[in-house]
Protein backbone atom coordinates (compact mmCIF):
# COMPACT_ATOMS: atom_id res chain seq x y z
CA UNK A 1 0.00 0.00 0.00
CA UNK A 2 2.78 2.17 0.62
CA UNK A 3 5.09 1.53 -2.45
CA UNK A 4 1.28 2.31 -4.23
CA UNK A 5 0.77 5.89 -2.89
CA UNK A 6 4.73 6.93 -3.42
CA UNK A 7 4.09 5.73 -7.10
CA UNK A 8 0.31 7.99 -6.64
CA UNK A 9 2.29 10.95 -5.45
CA UNK A 10 5.32 10.35 -8.24
CA UNK A 11 2.73 10.39 -11.01
CA UNK A 12 1.38 14.05 -9.15
CA UNK A 13 5.07 15.21 -9.77
CA UNK A 14 4.96 13.80 -13.07
CA UNK A 15 1.38 15.76 -13.78
CA UNK A 16 2.88 18.86 -12.46
CA UNK A 17 6.15 18.57 -14.62
CA UNK A 18 4.19 17.60 -17.51
CA UNK A 19 2.24 20.64 -17.20
CA UNK A 20 4.76 22.85 -16.71
CA UNK A 21 6.72 21.39 -19.93
CA UNK A 22 3.76 21.85 -21.96
CA UNK A 23 2.88 25.40 -21.03
CA UNK A 24 6.09 26.30 -21.76
CA UNK A 25 6.20 24.82 -25.05
CA UNK A 26 2.72 26.23 -25.73
CA UNK A 27 3.55 29.49 -24.56
CA UNK A 28 7.27 29.64 -27.10
CA UNK A 29 4.86 28.92 -30.28
CA UNK A 30 1.66 31.06 -29.44
CA UNK A 31 4.80 33.70 -28.32
CA UNK A 32 3.52 34.19 -25.23
CA UNK A 33 5.30 34.26 -21.79
CA UNK A 34 3.44 32.08 -19.07
CA UNK A 35 6.63 31.80 -17.07
CA UNK A 36 5.58 32.61 -13.57
CA UNK A 37 3.16 29.59 -14.43
CA UNK A 38 4.79 27.27 -15.61
CA UNK A 39 8.31 28.25 -12.79
CA UNK A 40 5.38 27.55 -10.33
CA UNK A 41 4.39 24.35 -11.82
CA UNK A 42 7.74 23.44 -11.85
CA UNK A 43 8.39 23.98 -8.29
CA UNK A 44 5.08 22.17 -7.29
CA UNK A 45 6.32 18.94 -9.25
CA UNK A 46 9.66 19.31 -7.32
CA UNK A 47 8.06 19.08 -3.96
CA UNK A 48 5.72 16.37 -4.45
CA UNK A 49 8.80 14.41 -6.49
CA UNK A 50 10.82 15.15 -3.21
CA UNK A 51 7.59 13.50 -1.35
CA UNK A 52 7.61 10.69 -3.16
CA UNK A 53 11.28 9.92 -2.65
CA UNK A 54 11.11 10.84 0.19
CA UNK A 55 8.50 8.17 1.03
CA UNK A 56 10.52 5.50 -0.65
CA UNK A 57 14.28 6.59 1.27
CA UNK A 58 11.91 5.73 4.44
CA UNK A 59 10.52 2.82 3.56
CA UNK A 60 13.36 1.04 2.51
CA UNK A 61 16.09 2.48 4.52
CA UNK A 62 18.23 3.93 1.23
CA UNK A 63 18.14 6.07 -1.10
CA UNK A 64 17.07 6.33 -4.94
CA UNK A 65 20.76 4.65 -5.99
CA UNK A 66 20.31 1.39 -6.85
CA UNK A 67 17.66 0.22 -9.71
CA UNK A 68 17.15 1.66 -13.22
CA UNK A 69 13.65 3.49 -11.24
CA UNK A 70 15.50 4.38 -8.44
CA UNK A 71 18.00 6.40 -10.73
CA UNK A 72 15.93 7.45 -13.22
CA UNK A 73 13.32 9.35 -10.31
CA UNK A 74 16.41 10.49 -8.60
CA UNK A 75 17.97 12.02 -12.56
CA UNK A 76 14.79 13.39 -13.36
CA UNK A 77 14.66 15.09 -9.75
CA UNK A 78 17.85 16.43 -10.02
CA UNK A 79 17.92 17.64 -13.34
CA UNK A 80 14.65 19.37 -12.67
CA UNK A 81 16.11 20.75 -9.69
CA UNK A 82 18.91 22.07 -11.74
CA UNK A 83 16.81 23.27 -15.09
CA UNK A 84 14.34 25.13 -12.31
CA UNK A 85 16.91 26.82 -11.17
CA UNK A 86 18.27 28.07 -14.20
CA UNK A 87 15.05 28.99 -15.74
CA UNK A 88 14.21 31.20 -12.52
CA UNK A 89 18.19 32.70 -12.09
CA UNK A 90 17.92 33.25 -16.27
CA UNK A 91 14.97 34.81 -17.17
CA UNK A 92 16.13 36.41 -19.96
CA UNK A 93 16.37 32.28 -21.80
CA UNK A 94 13.54 30.86 -20.33
CA UNK A 95 12.15 29.77 -23.76
CA UNK A 96 14.83 27.45 -23.58
CA UNK A 97 12.25 24.97 -21.51
CA UNK A 98 10.77 24.27 -24.96
CA UNK A 99 13.79 21.82 -25.89
CA UNK A 100 14.90 21.04 -22.51
CA UNK A 101 11.14 20.03 -21.06
CA UNK A 102 10.74 17.44 -24.30
CA UNK A 103 14.26 15.31 -22.91
CA UNK A 104 12.75 15.27 -19.49
CA UNK A 105 9.78 13.87 -20.70
CA UNK A 106 11.36 11.03 -22.07
CA UNK A 107 13.21 10.35 -19.32
CA UNK A 108 9.61 10.75 -16.97
CA UNK A 109 8.35 8.46 -19.84
CA UNK A 110 10.88 5.54 -19.48
CA UNK A 111 10.65 6.21 -15.53
CA UNK A 112 6.66 5.09 -16.05
CA UNK A 113 7.96 1.49 -17.87
CA UNK A 114 10.52 0.20 -15.26
CA UNK A 115 9.91 -1.95 -12.58
CA UNK A 116 9.45 0.11 -9.28
CA UNK A 117 10.52 -2.98 -7.27
CA UNK A 118 12.43 -3.22 -3.74
CA UNK A 119 15.69 -2.31 -3.92
CA UNK A 120 18.75 -3.34 -1.50
CA UNK A 121 21.52 -1.15 -0.71
CA UNK A 122 24.75 -3.16 -1.92
CA UNK A 123 27.47 -3.41 0.78
CA UNK A 124 29.32 -1.23 -1.16
CA UNK A 125 27.26 1.76 -1.10
CA UNK A 126 27.36 1.83 2.95
CA UNK A 127 29.48 5.37 2.57
CA UNK A 128 29.39 9.19 2.48
CA UNK A 129 31.16 9.03 -1.14
CA UNK A 130 28.47 7.00 -2.58
CA UNK A 131 26.19 10.79 -2.11
CA UNK A 132 29.65 13.08 -2.90
CA UNK A 133 30.17 10.78 -6.16
CA UNK A 134 26.42 10.73 -7.27
CA UNK A 135 25.57 14.58 -6.37
CA UNK A 136 28.56 15.81 -8.70
CA UNK A 137 27.28 13.40 -10.95
CA UNK A 138 23.75 15.37 -10.95
CA UNK A 139 25.26 18.54 -10.78
CA UNK A 140 27.08 18.16 -14.29
CA UNK A 141 24.00 16.41 -15.97
CA UNK A 142 22.32 18.98 -14.92
CA UNK A 143 24.44 21.18 -16.05
CA UNK A 144 24.88 19.69 -19.48
CA UNK A 145 21.01 19.95 -19.82
CA UNK A 146 20.51 23.67 -19.39
CA UNK A 147 23.34 23.86 -22.05
CA UNK A 148 21.44 21.45 -24.34
CA UNK A 149 18.34 23.83 -23.85
CA UNK A 150 20.81 26.58 -25.03
CA UNK A 151 22.37 24.60 -27.77
CA UNK A 152 18.80 23.71 -28.95
CA UNK A 153 17.52 26.96 -29.53
CA UNK A 154 20.86 28.01 -31.14
CA UNK A 155 20.29 25.16 -33.73
CA UNK A 156 16.78 25.67 -34.16
CA UNK A 157 17.49 29.36 -35.34
CA UNK A 158 19.12 27.69 -38.55
CA UNK A 159 14.74 27.25 -39.39
CA UNK A 160 12.45 29.75 -39.95
CA UNK A 161 10.44 28.40 -37.89
CA UNK A 162 13.06 28.65 -34.86
CA UNK A 163 14.68 32.09 -35.88
CA UNK A 164 11.37 33.36 -35.77
CA UNK A 165 10.13 31.79 -32.45
CA UNK A 166 13.32 32.51 -30.81
CA UNK A 167 14.11 36.11 -32.15
CA UNK A 168 13.53 38.13 -29.13
CA UNK A 169 16.24 35.89 -27.21
CA UNK A 170 20.04 36.90 -26.82
CA UNK A 171 22.14 36.58 -30.08
CA UNK A 172 23.96 33.05 -31.08
CA UNK A 173 27.15 34.11 -29.69
CA UNK A 174 25.60 35.43 -26.70
CA UNK A 175 23.72 32.13 -26.39
CA UNK A 176 26.70 30.05 -26.91
CA UNK A 177 28.61 31.94 -24.33
CA UNK A 178 26.03 31.15 -21.59
CA UNK A 179 26.06 27.24 -22.82
CA UNK A 180 30.11 27.39 -22.75
CA UNK A 181 29.41 28.32 -19.00
CA UNK A 182 27.49 25.81 -18.26
CA UNK A 183 29.96 23.21 -19.96
CA UNK A 184 32.58 24.47 -17.99
CA UNK A 185 30.48 24.03 -14.72
CA UNK A 186 29.81 20.87 -15.73
CA UNK A 187 33.57 20.25 -16.33
CA UNK A 188 34.34 20.84 -13.16
CA UNK A 189 31.68 18.94 -11.37
CA UNK A 190 32.61 15.42 -13.74
CA UNK A 191 36.19 16.21 -12.53
CA UNK A 192 35.04 15.99 -9.14
CA UNK A 193 32.39 12.92 -9.56
CA UNK A 194 35.95 10.98 -11.31
CA UNK A 195 38.02 11.99 -8.15
CA UNK A 196 35.18 11.04 -5.52
CA UNK A 197 34.63 8.07 -7.80
CA UNK A 198 38.09 6.77 -7.26
CA UNK A 199 38.32 7.76 -3.13
CA UNK A 200 35.03 5.43 -3.62
CA UNK A 201 36.44 2.92 -5.41
CA UNK A 202 40.11 2.38 -3.51
CA UNK A 203 37.94 2.21 -0.22
CA UNK A 204 35.82 -0.34 -1.68
CA UNK A 205 37.92 -2.61 -4.24
CA UNK A 206 41.29 -1.45 -3.61
CA UNK A 207 42.29 0.54 -6.61
CA UNK A 208 40.94 3.76 -7.33
CA UNK A 209 40.78 3.06 -11.27
CA UNK A 210 40.29 0.07 -13.09
CA UNK A 211 39.23 0.63 -16.62
CA UNK A 212 36.28 -1.03 -16.40
CA UNK A 213 33.13 -0.02 -18.67
CA UNK A 214 32.00 3.01 -16.82
CA UNK A 215 35.10 4.12 -15.43
CA UNK A 216 36.54 4.31 -19.38
CA UNK A 217 33.47 5.77 -20.73
CA UNK A 218 32.75 8.05 -17.65
CA UNK A 219 36.24 9.49 -18.59
CA UNK A 220 35.55 9.63 -22.98
CA UNK A 221 32.95 12.05 -21.53
CA UNK A 222 35.02 14.38 -19.52
CA UNK A 223 37.61 13.99 -22.36
CA UNK A 224 34.44 15.06 -24.42
CA UNK A 225 33.74 17.96 -22.90
CA UNK A 226 37.39 18.96 -22.20
CA UNK A 227 37.62 18.86 -25.97
CA UNK A 228 34.48 20.84 -26.47
CA UNK A 229 36.11 23.53 -23.80
CA UNK A 230 39.42 23.59 -25.68
CA UNK A 231 37.78 24.34 -29.55
CA UNK A 232 35.48 27.05 -28.50
CA UNK A 233 38.55 28.89 -26.98
CA UNK A 234 41.63 27.84 -29.41
CA UNK A 235 39.77 27.44 -32.75
CA UNK A 236 36.94 29.75 -31.69
CA UNK A 237 34.21 27.77 -33.33
CA UNK A 238 30.94 29.09 -34.89
CA UNK A 239 28.02 29.07 -31.94
CA UNK A 240 26.61 25.82 -34.50
CA UNK A 241 29.37 23.90 -34.27
CA UNK A 242 29.57 24.24 -30.75
CA UNK A 243 26.50 23.83 -29.94
CA UNK A 244 26.60 20.10 -32.21
CA UNK A 245 29.62 19.19 -29.72
CA UNK A 246 27.41 19.99 -26.27
CA UNK A 247 24.75 18.11 -27.64
CA UNK A 248 27.53 15.12 -28.34
CA UNK A 249 28.59 15.42 -25.42
CA UNK A 250 25.21 15.35 -23.78
CA UNK A 251 24.05 12.14 -25.93
CA UNK A 252 27.55 10.41 -24.26
CA UNK A 253 26.89 11.40 -20.78
CA UNK A 254 23.50 9.95 -20.86
CA UNK A 255 24.81 6.75 -22.51
CA UNK A 256 27.41 6.20 -19.89
CA UNK A 257 25.15 6.80 -17.15
CA UNK A 258 22.01 5.29 -18.88
CA UNK A 259 23.25 2.26 -21.35
CA UNK A 260 26.45 0.77 -20.10
CA UNK A 261 24.70 -0.61 -16.70
CA UNK A 262 22.94 -3.09 -19.31
CA UNK A 263 26.27 -4.28 -20.96
CA UNK A 264 29.04 -4.16 -17.92
CA UNK A 265 29.97 -6.87 -15.92
CA UNK A 266 32.02 -5.19 -13.86
CA UNK A 267 31.21 -4.63 -9.57
CA UNK A 268 30.98 -0.49 -10.64
CA UNK A 269 27.55 -1.38 -12.53
CA UNK A 270 25.87 2.66 -11.83
CA UNK A 271 21.90 1.70 -11.95
CA UNK A 272 20.98 -2.41 -11.56
CA UNK B 1 35.45 -7.90 10.29
CA UNK B 2 36.11 -8.50 6.75
CA UNK B 3 33.99 -9.43 3.92
CA UNK B 4 33.04 -8.64 -0.06
CA UNK B 5 33.92 -5.39 -0.54
CA UNK B 6 34.61 -4.56 2.86
CA UNK B 7 38.22 -4.84 3.78
CA UNK B 8 39.72 -5.25 6.83
CA UNK B 9 42.06 -2.19 7.61
CA UNK B 10 45.50 -2.91 9.74
CA UNK B 11 47.96 -0.23 10.04
CA UNK B 12 47.27 1.59 6.49
CA UNK B 13 47.23 -1.99 4.67
CA UNK B 14 43.96 -2.85 3.58
CA UNK B 15 43.03 -6.69 3.08
CA UNK B 16 40.72 -7.37 0.92
CA UNK B 17 38.58 -10.64 0.25
CA UNK B 18 38.97 -12.34 -3.23
CA UNK B 19 38.05 -15.06 -5.88
CA UNK B 20 41.29 -16.96 -4.89
CA UNK B 21 40.71 -20.15 -2.45
CA UNK B 22 40.92 -23.77 -2.66
CA UNK B 23 42.08 -26.71 0.08
CA UNK B 24 44.28 -27.25 2.58
CA UNK B 25 45.99 -30.67 3.92
CA UNK B 26 46.68 -30.31 7.81
CA UNK B 27 49.73 -32.67 8.97
CA UNK B 28 51.42 -33.16 12.23
CA UNK B 29 55.75 -33.85 11.64
CA UNK B 30 57.30 -35.60 14.74
CA UNK B 31 60.97 -35.75 14.12
CA UNK B 32 62.70 -38.10 15.48
CA UNK B 33 64.27 -35.55 17.66
CA UNK B 34 63.56 -31.87 18.02
CA UNK B 35 60.38 -29.92 18.15
CA UNK B 36 56.86 -30.67 16.79
CA UNK B 37 55.66 -28.55 13.84
CA UNK B 38 51.87 -28.32 12.65
CA UNK B 39 51.33 -26.99 9.18
CA UNK B 40 49.11 -27.21 6.06
CA UNK B 41 49.70 -27.91 2.81
CA UNK B 42 47.75 -25.72 0.35
CA UNK B 43 46.31 -26.86 -2.80
CA UNK B 44 46.33 -24.99 -6.54
CA UNK B 45 42.67 -22.62 -6.30
CA UNK B 46 39.60 -24.59 -6.22
CA UNK B 47 37.78 -25.03 -8.48
CA UNK B 48 40.20 -22.63 -11.19
CA UNK B 49 42.85 -26.30 -10.66
CA UNK B 50 39.90 -28.77 -9.87
CA UNK B 51 41.44 -31.61 -11.58
CA UNK B 52 45.04 -30.68 -10.22
CA UNK B 53 44.20 -30.56 -6.47
CA UNK B 54 47.80 -32.03 -5.22
CA UNK B 55 50.82 -30.35 -4.08
CA UNK B 56 54.41 -31.10 -3.18
CA UNK B 57 56.74 -29.84 -0.38
CA UNK B 58 59.46 -30.60 1.86
CA UNK B 59 59.45 -31.87 5.64
CA UNK B 60 61.94 -30.31 7.80
CA UNK B 61 64.83 -32.72 7.63
CA UNK B 62 63.65 -34.76 5.08
CA UNK B 63 66.28 -34.60 1.46
CA UNK B 64 63.53 -35.48 -0.83
CA UNK B 65 59.85 -33.42 -1.30
CA UNK B 66 56.90 -35.55 -0.14
CA UNK B 67 53.66 -35.23 -2.47
CA UNK B 68 49.93 -35.28 -1.36
CA UNK B 69 47.16 -35.10 -3.30
CA UNK B 70 43.35 -34.55 -2.39
CA UNK B 71 41.43 -36.69 -4.17
CA UNK B 72 36.87 -36.62 -4.35
CA UNK B 73 34.16 -37.48 -6.51
CA UNK B 74 31.71 -34.72 -5.38
CA UNK B 75 30.42 -32.02 -8.05
CA UNK B 76 31.14 -29.20 -5.08
CA UNK B 77 30.35 -26.04 -7.66
CA UNK B 78 28.44 -27.20 -10.11
CA UNK B 79 28.07 -25.02 -13.09
CA UNK B 80 24.41 -24.48 -13.37
CA UNK B 81 23.40 -23.34 -9.98
CA UNK B 82 24.63 -21.20 -7.68
CA UNK B 83 26.43 -23.36 -4.41
CA UNK B 84 28.89 -22.59 -1.79
CA UNK B 85 32.88 -23.60 -1.86
CA UNK B 86 32.47 -25.97 1.36
CA UNK B 87 34.60 -29.44 2.14
CA UNK B 88 33.77 -32.39 0.23
CA UNK B 89 31.72 -34.77 2.63
CA UNK B 90 33.20 -38.31 1.05
CA UNK B 91 37.39 -38.11 -0.40
CA UNK B 92 40.74 -39.59 0.43
CA UNK B 93 44.08 -38.07 0.57
CA UNK B 94 47.24 -39.78 -1.24
CA UNK B 95 50.43 -39.00 -0.02
CA UNK B 96 53.80 -40.13 -2.39
CA UNK B 97 57.50 -40.11 -1.17
CA UNK B 98 59.64 -41.42 -3.44
CA UNK B 99 58.77 -45.00 -4.61
CA UNK B 100 56.51 -44.79 -1.73
CA UNK B 101 52.74 -44.39 -1.86
CA UNK B 102 50.40 -44.28 1.17
CA UNK B 103 45.95 -43.62 0.90
CA UNK B 104 45.10 -42.44 4.22
CA UNK B 105 41.99 -42.19 5.22
CA UNK B 106 40.80 -39.42 7.01
CA UNK B 107 38.33 -40.73 9.48
CA UNK B 108 41.27 -43.29 10.58
CA UNK B 109 44.39 -41.66 9.31
CA UNK B 110 47.27 -43.64 10.38
CA UNK B 111 50.57 -42.12 11.42
CA UNK B 112 53.28 -41.91 8.18
CA UNK B 113 57.12 -43.54 9.53
CA UNK B 114 59.76 -41.88 7.43
CA UNK B 115 63.06 -42.85 8.78
CA UNK B 116 63.57 -38.74 9.92
CA UNK B 117 60.35 -38.93 11.57
CA UNK B 118 56.75 -39.63 11.77
CA UNK B 119 53.88 -37.58 9.39
CA UNK B 120 50.43 -37.62 10.82
CA UNK B 121 47.04 -36.15 9.11
CA UNK B 122 45.06 -33.97 11.03
CA UNK B 123 42.28 -32.93 8.44
CA UNK B 124 41.18 -31.01 5.54
CA UNK B 125 40.24 -27.48 5.69
CA UNK B 126 40.64 -24.08 3.01
CA UNK B 127 42.50 -21.30 2.55
CA UNK B 128 41.67 -17.88 0.87
CA UNK B 129 43.94 -15.55 -0.76
CA UNK B 130 43.37 -11.62 0.23
CA UNK B 131 44.34 -8.32 -1.51
CA UNK B 132 46.85 -6.69 0.77
CA UNK B 133 46.79 -2.93 -0.98
CA UNK B 134 49.62 -0.27 0.43
CA UNK B 135 50.06 2.93 -1.85
CA UNK B 136 52.09 5.76 -0.24
CA UNK B 137 51.90 7.90 -3.47
CA UNK B 138 47.57 7.69 -2.61
CA UNK B 139 47.34 10.57 -0.56
CA UNK B 140 49.77 12.87 -2.96
CA UNK B 141 47.72 12.13 -5.97
CA UNK B 142 44.25 12.95 -4.28
CA UNK B 143 46.18 16.23 -3.50
CA UNK B 144 47.35 16.50 -6.83
CA UNK B 145 43.56 16.10 -7.99
CA UNK B 146 41.87 18.53 -5.57
CA UNK B 147 44.44 21.42 -6.30
CA UNK B 148 43.59 20.65 -10.39
CA UNK B 149 40.11 20.74 -9.89
CA UNK B 150 40.64 24.07 -7.33
CA UNK B 151 42.80 25.57 -10.10
CA UNK B 152 40.07 24.81 -12.77
CA UNK B 153 37.11 26.01 -10.88
CA UNK B 154 39.46 29.47 -10.04
CA UNK B 155 40.07 30.02 -13.33
CA UNK B 156 36.14 29.46 -14.59
CA UNK B 157 35.43 31.27 -11.75
CA UNK B 158 37.44 34.74 -12.97
CA UNK B 159 36.83 34.12 -16.80
CA UNK B 160 33.28 34.00 -16.07
CA UNK B 161 32.95 37.09 -12.70
CA UNK B 162 33.56 39.87 -15.63
CA UNK B 163 30.69 38.97 -17.68
CA UNK B 164 26.73 38.39 -16.00
CA UNK B 165 25.75 35.31 -16.35
CA UNK B 166 21.76 36.48 -17.43
CA UNK B 167 22.56 37.58 -20.95
CA UNK B 168 20.22 40.58 -22.27
CA UNK B 169 17.90 40.13 -24.63
CA UNK B 170 17.64 41.11 -28.29
CA UNK B 171 16.68 44.74 -28.11
CA UNK B 172 17.27 44.67 -24.41
CA UNK B 173 20.32 45.51 -21.96
CA UNK B 174 20.97 43.78 -18.57
CA UNK B 175 21.25 45.68 -15.82
CA UNK B 176 24.03 44.37 -14.12
CA UNK B 177 25.99 44.36 -17.89
CA UNK B 178 28.28 47.25 -17.23
CA UNK B 179 29.93 46.94 -19.77
CA UNK B 180 27.25 46.61 -22.96
CA UNK B 181 25.41 49.16 -20.50
CA UNK B 182 28.26 51.57 -21.11
CA UNK B 183 28.70 51.05 -25.07
CA UNK B 184 25.11 51.66 -25.16
CA UNK B 185 24.73 54.82 -23.44
CA UNK B 186 27.94 55.72 -24.90
CA UNK B 187 26.31 55.33 -28.40
CA UNK B 188 22.82 57.05 -27.44
CA UNK B 189 25.20 60.34 -26.36
CA UNK B 190 27.33 60.32 -29.61
CA UNK B 191 23.83 60.46 -31.86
Amino acid sequence: MEALNELRVLWGAVVAYVLAGSLAILGVMLKKRPDRYVLALMVVGLLVHTASIAMRWERLGHGPFVSMFEILTSNVWSLMLVFSIAYWRLPVVRPMAAVVMPILFIMMGWLMTVSPGETRLPPTYHTVWLFVHIGFAKVFMGAMLVAVGLSGIILSRATRFGSETFHRLPDNDRLSDLGFRWVAVGFVFHTLMLIAGAIWAQDAWGRYWDWDPLETWSFITWLMVAISLHARITFRISPRVGAWMTIAVFVTAFLTFFGIPFVTQSAHQGAV
Amino acid sequence: MIGDDKPLVRNGYRFYTTWNKGFALVFRWQPNRGPVAVGSVNLPGYPANALKQAQEWKLPGVADPVWAMLQFDETLIPDDREAEFRLPEDYRVVVRHGEQRWEIDPYRPAAIRFAEGSLQYLGLTTWMGYLVVWDGTIPWLLLASAIAALALSLHFWQHFSRQPWNPAGAGQVSCNDTQTTGAVIGSIERT
